[in-house]
């Protein structure tokens, strides 16, 4: 220890006795009473000895256990909760779709536009599709849209963390 | 013995939560005994703020530079946590935060029976704790409790030396004249 180091500093003086008062309340020659008094034994090696030398080493006694239990989940556990969330905010968009705009009709509409041949026909019968919705159909749309790809992004983000 | 670096690179790798847990254990002792300190002995609260240092240090390990030592690292988020919570203190008890300073000289009595030492004087040297400020109490505890260097003090509380040696001479100035009861007749 260097001369900066407070406990080792002059070691007589009038103030002696205060310096002692601290070592005394402070320092390895004192035993508290409210801490534990007896030696540890270290259960996994995990702790140096020479910290389990000192009289006032405080004994793991479920702190440690108690700290982990509180941590956020694991980093796979989170991705899987987002995956199955951005899954089921899908199905759950694709549910108020299908409500809103009858699935048969649209399959039948697809058929007679002859949607699965011509590519130009999808984006005529997709136009066509479109002038027809209703503003608050356009609404909803755009509002399942948006949410999507917003929780998507949000979740990839979180992800990346 | 794994070393500190080590257990930080598993958990920042493969987010081992016993890599981390063998952390806390090694150095909960030490961060608890520093807050209680500096809580001025109140158990209760200090391994409350113990807690949230650690889970503090879990989220922040990534900002963890491997050139200062963990002890210092964590000992500096351990007085940012006390602050934290003092300052919460004063904005729930806005009108009575000068109370403890505004002790009555019956209030400050120290108690002096030897029978009961260390533990009376652990008493006493918590309550005249309670007369010194944030700062001045850290740098007792950091410099008598935890043996750490002024240099060390001014690298955890990132404090000019000169400010550490202040604050030390001063709380040694109020400490001794609170703790005069104990100077042997």
């Amino acid at each position: 220890m260097n001369n900066h180091h407070t406990p080792q500093g002059p070691s007589h003086g009038p103030d002696q006795w205060f310096e002692d008062l601290l070592h005394q309340a402070y320092g390895n020659s004192t035993k508290e009473t409210t801490m534990q008094q007896s030696r540890p034994t270290p259960p996994t090696g995990d702790v140096p000895a020479a910290e389990l030398e000192n009289p006032v080493y405080l004994l793991d006694d479920g702190f440690a256990a108690g700290v982990v239990q509180q941590l956020p989940p694991p980093r796979g556990q989170r991705r899987r909760v987002r995956l199955w969330a951005l899954a089921l905010a899908t199905v759950a968009g694709m549910a108020i779709a299908a409500l809103l705009f009858p699935l048969d009709g649209v399959y039948q509409a697809m058929q007679q536009a002859d949607f699965f041949a011509d590519a130009a026909a999808k984006l005529a019968w997709l136009r066509e599709q479109t002038a027809q919705l209703s503003p608050a159909g356009i609404t909803t749309l755009l509002g399942i849209s948006t949410l999507s790809l917003g929780l998507a992004s949000f979740w990839a983000i979180e992800a990346k963390r | 013995m794994i070393s500190d670096i080590d257990l930080i690179t598993r958990v920042l790798a493969r987010d081992d939560r016993h890599a981390f847990a063998t952390l806390v254990r090694r150095y909960q002792s030490q961060v608890r005994t520093l807050l209680r300190r500096l809580c001025a002995g109140d158990k209760a609260l200090a391994d409350d703020l113990a807690q949230e240092v650690f889970l503090r240090a879990y989220r922040g390990l990534a900002g963890y530079r491997g050139g200062a030592k963990f002890s210092a690292w964590i000992y500096r988020i351990a007085y940012h946590a006390f602050l934290n919570d003092k300052r919460r203190q004063r904005h729930r008890e806005q009108p009575m935060g000068e109370a403890t300073h505004t002790a009555t000289t019956a209030e400050a009595a120290m108690v002096c029976d030897t029978s009961v030492a260390p533990g009376g004087l652990r008493r006493d040297i918590d309550q005249a704790m309670t007369y010194l400020s944030e700062h001045e109490r850290a740098v007792m505890a950091l410099a008598y409790g935890m043996e750490a260097t002024h240099e060390d003090i001014a690298g955890i509380l990132e404090f000019p030396l000169g400010t550490v040696k202040t604050h030390i001479s001063r709380a040694k100035d109020k400490l001794r004249r609170r703790l005069h009861a104990w100077r042997p007749a």
